[in-house]
């Protein structure tokens, strides 16, 4: 499907495309139909659809002063850019931009991992580098750090921390931007800026002290369009000696809200990385009768759900922790965390688990090893990138809500209860929202639940109902004070919509700025909500 | 006649066990991971071509010869092969001797079921003749027939 850029003509596009050639080589600039396919959002729920939104071309420039030589033409012409790291963005939108006729400027060339110190701990990198690339450095330089890696692997840590993912280590190394640590960005008028000590010709400390002097607008590069990031350092933990899990189960229902604080009391101590929950009850969501109580008009009672795991012989609850660090200070934290739990919740159990040095045996990577079922998928865990995850695609993918909510027990309750109930006329939803959902602990403070429904190329009906859905959830989330972490360009104008605190103040400060710095809309117009002045409608 | 397949989206997953995934996809709900011992891989004798190292890199993580992650038998792309043709070729590209560089770039070019599509900064033409030729004398060495 050949589009146009906007307000763009056939023959000044085809200017406009040779003008691309001069700058970074014929081979690296694509506008046939053939070779956009695959900057397509295949998990996209408006396939073939009015709705998708389309690329016109891609560029690929192979260093900085092609990326300004690209966005300073794509200025002359007024084409919007949409600019991609590497990686897949699945569930998120892919590589496709949020307006229709962008042209992708695709930096996957810019491959080169800059610098990883392990006496300092961080690396500095170009948008090319997939966490793959980045763990390969490290382990054939024999580099004592750890990464922190997404599921699956093949992304990159600039377009992950961009779009705020997340991995599954210790806290402040799964916010991946809350880990950044420096960057490079060039800017819609073609200009390269440097933030924190970044700007001061000689700092030696650009991943150490990410602030500098005066604001620090990163955070306008992370699902904002604001400038195309070029360079971006990150903080990384050193390789730990030593890994040790263990399983701490509680009988009743109501006994998650207690579990719940005494978990974010080990985390917001740094005993602990991330903590995997589960309901060992969702092991009967497929009896019916079971399924029915889970998922009740109103929710179960918590009566109704303890002579439920009563009668399986099952706790209500669960959590895998697990630990990094000395031996001796792994073991001591379980021990306490041990302690700590099973004497504050009646009939709550411990079950020590795996624990080996690191890095990891093949073995134990495997996660064969485990003397218990377990939450935890192992490579995650020790920051190795895998495509592991991968099995649990269906369909042709997925799109993803991830609504964030209050790290409590009742919170966690609530949100079962309101978006199954309000999700009720899509048959689905009940499997991502019942009274055995348990709340994913990826970021540092926060829980998130997820609704992820599978999608179908040759499917439109049922493409159509995943759409309604998702459109539904968003605004039912927010009636109850829960939004949206990310989304993909077809779903950001409304995320965007239900952050309204008086009458949409962040947006039109965001406007400001967009109008101040990109009027035209260079790059990625209508991302992350933000429409410059040209394209407010 | 042969399917031309490479890869076919993996039966509906229970949606119970709708694992976790994290950043870079989506997420889920907590699952306990599969328990399942990993199966014996398959001998797979490496030929020493410029085409392993982009295999190695691209494609392997998904379709190599080894275990899964957690337990499971083999690595989605290989165990979604080996649903698709049930035995009838091998489900581990290493010992296919079946798919040169326009087949592969069907595939590669277009995706099919739960296999996205990749683009050619990532994976060039050359790169997936070369990818093609690795299997090719891989599999021959590996005394596939």
């Amino acid at each position: 499907m050949a589009v146009l850029p906007p307000d763009l003509d056939a023959a000044n596009f085809a200017r406009f495309l040779e003008e691309l050639r001069g700058a970074v080589g014929a081979d690296w600039v694509w506008s046939s139909e053939e070779d956009l396919g695959p900057y397509r959002d295949s998990f996209s729920p408006v396939w073939n659809q009015a709705e998708e939104r389309h690329a016109s071309a891609a560029v690929a420039p192979a260093d900085v002063e092609q990326v300004q030589a690209i966005v300073r033409i794509a200025g002359r012409y007024k084409v919007p850019l949409f600019p991609i790291s590497t990686g897949k963005n699945f569930g998120y939108g892919g590589p496709s931009p949020n307006v229709t006729g962008s042209v992708v400027l695709d930096l996957k060339r810019m491959n080169r991992v800059l610098e990883v110190d392990d006496k300092r701990h961080f690396a500095l990198v170009e948008p090319g580098v997939s966490y793959f690339d980045l763990y390969r450095h490290i382990k054939d330089n024999g580099l004592k750090v750890m990464i922190d890696c997404p599921d699956p692997g093949w992304g990159s840590p600039i377009g992950n921390s961009l779009e705020r993912g997340i991995g599954y280590t210790m806290p402040q190394f799964r916010d991946h931007f809350g880990a950044s640590c420096g960057m490079e960005v060039v800017l819609p008028n073609g200009e390269v800026m440097r933030t924190g000590m970044g700007a001061l010709p000689g700092s030696q400390s650009w991943q150490e002290y990410k602030y500098g002097f005066g604001p620090d607008p990163s955070g306008l590069f992370a699902q904002g369009n604001f400038g195309i990031v070029t360079k971006m350092g990150f903080r990384l933990m050193p390789l730990p000696e030593y890994y040790r899990t263990g399983l701490i189960t509680v009988p009743r229902r109501r006994d998650f809200v207690k579990l719940v604080e005494h978990v974010n009391y080990l985390s917001d101590s740094s005993l602990i990385g991330e903590a995997v929950y589960g309901s060992p009850l969702a092991a009967l969501m497929g009896d019916k009768s079971f399924y029915a109580l889970a998922t009740k008009v109103g929710g179960p009672s918590d009566a109704e759900m303890d002579a439920a795991a009563n009668k399986a012989g099952l706790p209500s609850w669960q959590v895998d922790l697990q630990f990094f660090g000395p031996e001796a200070a792994t073991r001591e934290n379980w021990e306490y965390a041990k302690q700590r739990i099973l004497a504050d919740i009646p009939g709550a159990k411990a079950i020590d688990g795996d624990h080996f040095p690191l890095p990891a045996t093949e073995e134990q990577l495997l996660n064969t090893t485990q003397p218990y079922k377990t939450g935890i998928r192992r490579y995650g865990a020790l920051g190795v990138p895998s495509l592991g995850i991968w099995r649990i695609v269906s369909g042709n993918g997925h799109v993803g809500f991830f609504p964030v909510l209050p790290r409590s027990g009742e919170a966690v309750f609530e949100m079962q209860r309101a978006m199954c109930d309000g999700l009720r006329e899509f048959p689905l939803a009940g499997r991502f929202f019942n009274a055995t959902t348990a709340p994913l602990y990826w970021h540092s403070y926060a829980f998130q639940m997820v609704f992820a429904p599978s999608v179908k190329h040759d499917d439109p009906a049922l493409n159509a109902q995943v759409h309604a859905a998702m459109k539904k959830a968003v605004a039912l989330a927010a009636e109850h004070g829960w939004g949206d972490y990310r989304a993909a360009p077809i779903y950001q104008d409304d995320v965007a919509d239900t952050y309204s605190f008086n009458n949409h103040a962040l947006r039109r400060f965001h406007e400001q700025l967009k109008d101040a710095i990109d009027p035209d809309g260079i790059v990625a117009p209508g991302r992350g909500g933000i429409w410059p002045r040209r394209f407010r409608k | 006649m042969r399917r031309l397949m490479l890869m076919a989206s993996p039966p509906a997953v229970a949606l119970l066990a709708v694992a976790i995934y994290g950043a870079e996809g989506t997420g889920g709900q907590t699952a306990q991971a599969a328990t399942a011992s990993p199966a014996a891989a398959p001998h797979v004798v490496k030929a020493d071509l410029p085409g392993r190292a982009i295999f190695e890199h691209n494609c392997a993580p998904c379709h190599g010869a080894g275990p899964g992650d957690d337990g499971t038998p083999m690595l989605p792309g290989t165990m979604a092969l080996q649903r698709r043709y049930e035995g009838e070729v091998p489900a581990a590209l290493e010992l296919r001797d079946d798919l040169d560089g326009d087949t592969l770039r069907l595939f590669v070019r277009n995706g099919i079921g739960a296999m996205p599509m990749f683009r050619k900064s990532e994976l060039s033409d050359a790169d997936v003749d070369a990818v093609a030729a690795y299997l090719k004398a891989t599999a021959e060495a590996s005394g596939v027939k």
